[in-house]
């Protein structure tokens, strides 16, 4: 069985949640855009990708309308919900905290 | 989660647990569509179609997989999970069917016997009595035990001075058993009653149903005719009027004033007890002194007050007593939690049954585990292809639990109907010797441990096959065969261990039953004393107007037993103020003339005293092994005699012949001549008083076990009825009819009922019983216990012979290819049946010594249960490991003779 991503904990859900803030996509378009922006620096399976976002769906960050996709075949598409963009207005401010502190850290190794 | 994610959440989470189909159905969607995409745009770059499809499954890490985890995410995915496993368990159980019945059955029985014997346990044992706080009451006596009685009753002045001086106490009441004949009404009835102190009441704290209770304003002598009726007796006797309030009865043929009704609840000092009325004497009435000590003391501690601490008070107040009184030389004070001394002699019997139970059980479940390993290992390849195509190893663990707990909540549900069944027949099953069987119910302490036995053993016996998932090894289980994988020895090796648990443990059920087997049968083996066959036992309570006089009680009795006698087919009758298990006791001081006077009142000898008509020997069947019986020249106008029992005579007599010997039932005078003085100086004695009366020993007669069959036997003093006149003795007019009769004893009830009414009208008769009846019901307790822990032994005898022939028929089948090589290579069918008899007897040979000394270790804790047999016994341990052996190889012939028989060509090409 696969493992859980190799991501910091929480940090797909923040991925997800930035990706749909820009527009409505179906799940195979998420993971072409992650594979997209983040290159291969960040290894997201699509094996984790479906579980997280089933889990954001039941959290209330997003929901899902099916529609008809661009190859006619029904997809289901998901979007930020209100409560979901103030999730992630969170998320981020939590990510730029910890990454801040990181490098911070980081930096004064090097030095 | 905050509230708007949780409220725009709500949705998806109804539509996931109310549109389970459709929620499958969009995953399965969303998934294909993931796969299709993932597949064109990998086809567009150039792979193969096949390749692509290929590809994107794996990319998504298995779509079984990840449809489970996203699954996991939805919510109530438990409560969807264990749905789903009980409908798979019940659906796997139902495909084996005989597997399903089995297991079921024995846990049904199993649980159904604990669950039963708990709500004993609870309701005899650990509730508390049914009283407010009833954690403080506790039973107070008088000690004395320099004259061999540690509990007596109480003289009402020691308990009027203990509960004014003592520091440890809220309250304390007395009260003492007593009986009226209730008149004025048809038919006059007998009834139980209880004089006691109106302090009684603060004690036990009881709800009047109706009215109010006495106040000890009704202890004064001359306002003492009020009455407290029980709700049995209102309702029976007035039909449940409520204007009975200040209405009077006629008790004992005086008449007293109802104050109150008592709920049915209220059930002190006995269950029969209906009418309470206040312990009253009139000024100067020897009843009411130090030296008569008849009344039963409870007390109510108050709170954060121990009993020793209360001991320790108590021991003082005493001490002062003693101080003061001499009557009271040796008196001391012993108290004891009422509940212990209520319930304490049953403990170790219901003890014993439990762990007896307990053990059916362990047994039970031991059985049950062998059939679930069994059926594991035949299930081992669907396991296994279970877990190659997604299942998580957990998840299975939790799908074989939830089986066995399905199997234990099943066997659980019918054993506490069997329970239920079993708790309401305990009324039927006739006496067994328990005090508050009336409080036995299966209410929610024994249904928790019901619940708890399910979880326990659902636990207990699926364990085992839990250890086998963890080996499971994909590659070479699905390429072996199932039958193959089967013998695999750690297996083998754990139903081999679990089959000498249930030999071992079944042995010691078996020891157990024998011992007490053995003991009842030397119980009623032993000489009574008596003959209990053809006799008829009743009391009879002369009170009120017609019998003031000591003649007139005199007179009723010759009557009675005359004309009693003269009905056709009576052997002989009699009167005596006490009978074998009739439960009354009587005693008095005990003197010799001629030996030293003792320097205390302390110190005089008391004896068993009875006062007996000339036929009682002859009709209780009773032996004069010396001397003469009595007979009716011995009135009052002749010297007066008396007969001795053997153990009177070897005690006081140990190396000299007591008849002829004169005695005396009363102190010597020198110890009492203040109170023969005042008791002339009041008229109760004739001036002329001369001294006590002596008697002359006549008889010895063979010892009468008369307190019960495995009780010692007291000294006993017997005297003439008619010679027991005034100044220093009456005759009672509580006594017992002792008839002996040529057919069925039963048969003379309405006679002898039909006699008395003639005689007195309104004087009823009671507790007409056989004597053999009163002899079972002093066996009721450990008769029931040697069936209880014989039937539990039965019951384990079976599960063993069926766990044997179980396992053995299962390893046979097991082995056929083995044992088919083997008859090819020259084996003869001999050989055969001796390797699996020899299977058989390597368990037997280890299980019986564990047993032998797991019993010759518990045994020591029922010892006292025993009666003249050693708890280590050889006899007994012999022969039911003899059983023990016997039947378990018995159970591996039938296994060990189809091994004989199999036939190496068709066990072979089977294969």
């Amino acid at each position: 069985m696969s493992k859980p991503s190799d991501l910091v904990q929480g940090t797909l859900d923040l991925l997800i949640l930035k990706i749909l803030a820009l527009e409505p996509m179906h799940g195979w378009a998420i993971s072409q855009r992650l594979r997209q922006i983040s290159g291969d620096a960040l290894q997201v399976s699509d094996g984790s990708l479906y579980p997280a976002l089933h889990k954001l769906e039941q959290e209330g960050s997003i929901k899902a309308q099916w529609r008809t996709s661009d190859l006619g075949r029904r997809a289901k598409f998901y979007e930020l919900t209100r409560p979901g963009r103030k999730q992630l207005e969170l998320e981020r401010a939590n990510w730029e905290r910890l990454s801040s502190a990181i490098s911070a850290v980081v930096k004064l190794r090097q030095a | 989660m905050n509230l708007p994610r949780w409220i725009a959440a709500l949705p998806v989470r109804v539509r996931s647990i109310v549109g389970r189909a459709r929620a499958e159905n969009d995953l399965d969607d969303e998934l294909s569509f993931h796969v299709a995409m993932q597949a064109r745009a990998a086809h567009e770059a150039g792979t193969s179609e096949a390749d692509a499809m290929r590809r994107a499954r794996l990319d998504l890490g298995g779509v079984l997989q990840t449809k489970e985890r996203c699954r996991d995410t939805w919510p109530l995915r438990w409560a969807e999970d264990l749905l789903h496993d009980i409908r798979y368990a019940s659906r796997g159980l139902r495909r084996t069917p005989a597997f399903s019945l089995i297991a079921i059955t024995v846990l049904a029985l199993g649980i159904g016997a604990n669950t039963a014997l708990f709500s004993v346990i609870s309701g005899v044992l650990l509730r508390p009595l049914p009283y407010p706080d009833a954690n403080r009451l506790v039973r107070i006596w008088s000690a004395m035990p320099a004259q061999g009685y540690p509990r007596s009753g109480t003289a009402l002045p020691d308990y009027r001075t203990w509960r004014a001086t003592n520091h440890s106490f809220e309250e304390m009441g007395a009260s003492h058993n007593t009986v009226y004949n209730l008149t004025g009404v048809d038919p006059p009835e007998r009834l139980l009653a209880a004089r006691m102190t109106a302090s009684m009441w603060q004690v036990l704290r009881p709800m009047p149903l109706l009215g109010t209770l006495f106040s000890s304003d009704a202890e004064q002598w001359g306002h003492h005719r009020v009455v407290v009726v029980s709700e049995g007796l209102w309702k029976r006797r007035f039909g449940a009027d409520p204007s009975i309030l200040g209405r009077t009865v006629q008790l004992n043929g005086q008449p007293f004033t109802v104050f109150g009704v008592l709920p049915a609840s209220f059930q002190y000092p006995n269950a029969g007890t209906e009418l309470w009325t206040p312990e009253s004497y009139a000024p100067g009435d020897a009843m009411d002194s130090r030296s008569n000590r008849f009344v039963d003391v409870i007390g109510r501690l108050k709170p954060a007050v121990t009993v020793p601490r209360a001991q320790a008070d108590l021991a003082v107040v005493a001490a002062q007593i003693r101080q003061q009184f001499p009557e009271n030389a040796g008196v001391d004070a012993t108290i004891q939690s009422w509940r212990e001394d209520i319930v304490g002699g049953v403990r170790p019997t219901l003890l014993l049954l439990w762990g007896a139970v307990a053990m059916v059980l362990l047994i039970a479940c031991t059985n049950v585990a062998n059939l679930v390993l069994a059926r594991s290992l035949a299930r081992r390849q669907e396991l296994t292809i279970r877990v190659a195509i997604g299942a998580g190893r957990g998840r299975l663990a939790r799908q074989l639990l939830t089986e066995n707990m399905l199997l234990a909540s099943v066997g659980a549900i019918l054993g506490v109907g069997l329970a239920y069944a079993l708790v309401h027949s305990l009324p039927t099953l006739g006496p067994i010797g328990m005090p508050r069987l009336g409080e036995v119910r299966l209410d929610r302490v024994p249904l928790a441990f019901a619940a708890g036995l399910a979880v326990l053993t659902g636990v207990g016996f699926g364990v085992s096959p839990l250890r086998y998932l963890r080996d499971v090894d994909l590659a070479n289980d699905l390429k072996e065969s199932a039958r193959s994988a089967a013998g695999s020895t750690s297996q083998s090796g754990s139903r081999r261990v679990l089959l000498i648990a249930e030999v071992s443990l079944s042995l010691v059920l078996l020891i157990g039953a024998g011992l007490l087997i053995v003991s009842l049968m030397r119980l009623q083996q032993i000489d009574p004393g008596f003959r209990s066959d053809h006799v008829l036992t009743a009391s009879v309570n002369l009170a009120g107007a017609r019998y003031q006089k000591h003649e007139q009680i005199a007179l009723f009795v010759r009557e009675l037993i005359d004309q009693v006698a003269m009905l056709p087919g009576v052997e002989a009758a009699a009167a005596s103020t006490g009978i074998p298990l009739g439960r009354t006791g009587w005693g008095k001081f005990f003197n010799i003339d001629g030996r030293p006077v003792p320097s205390s009142l302390a110190q005089v000898p008391t004896v068993e005293y009875r006062q007996v008509t000339p036929a009682y020997f002859q009709a209780l069947g009773a032996t004069v092994s010396r001397g003469r019986a009595f007979t009716p020249d011995d009135d009052a106008q002749r010297p007066r005699v008396a007969i001795v029992n053997e153990t009177l005579a070897t005690r006081f007599w140990p190396n000299e012949d007591p008849i002829g010997s004169r005695v005396s039932a009363a102190p010597p005078e020198s110890l009492i001549a203040d109170e023969i003085a005042g008791a002339i100086a009041a008229g109760q004695l004739p001036a002329d008083f001369q001294g006590v009366p002596r008697l002359t020993i006549v008889g010895i007669v063979r010892d009468v076990r008369e307190r019960g069959l495995d009780r010692e036997v007291a000294p006993t003093l017997y005297v003439p009825y008619a010679q027991a006149v005034p100044p220093n003795e009456d005759p009672s007019g509580s006594f017992f009819l002792v008839v002996r009769t040529a057919t069925d004893p039963v048969a003379y009830r309405q006679p002898i009922e039909a006699l008395v009414h003639r005689l007195d009208p309104d004087l009823p008769i009671a507790n007409v019983q056989t004597l053999e009846a009163r002899v079972a019901e002093s066996l009721a307790r450990r008769r029931f216990a040697m069936m209880a822990l014989g039937s539990f032994a039965g019951v384990a005898l079976l599960l063993v012979v069926a766990g044997m022939y179980g396992v053995m028929s299962y390893l046979v089948t097991q082995r056929r290819r083995e044992f088919g090589v083997r008859i090819a290579l020259g084996a003869t069918p001999r050989d055969l049946l001796g390797l699996v008899l020899s299977q058989g007897l390597q368990i037997t040979a280890i299980g019986i010594p564990l047993g032998l000394l797991t019993a010759g270790v518990l045994s020591q804790f029922a010892a006292g249960q025993l009666f003249e047999v050693e708890p280590l016994d050889p006899r007994i341990y012999g022969a039911t490991a003899l059983v023990m052996a016997a039947v378990a190889v018995a159970a591996c012939a039938l296994p060990a003779l189809s091994a004989a028989r199999l036939d190496p060509a068709m066990t072979l090409r089977q294969e």
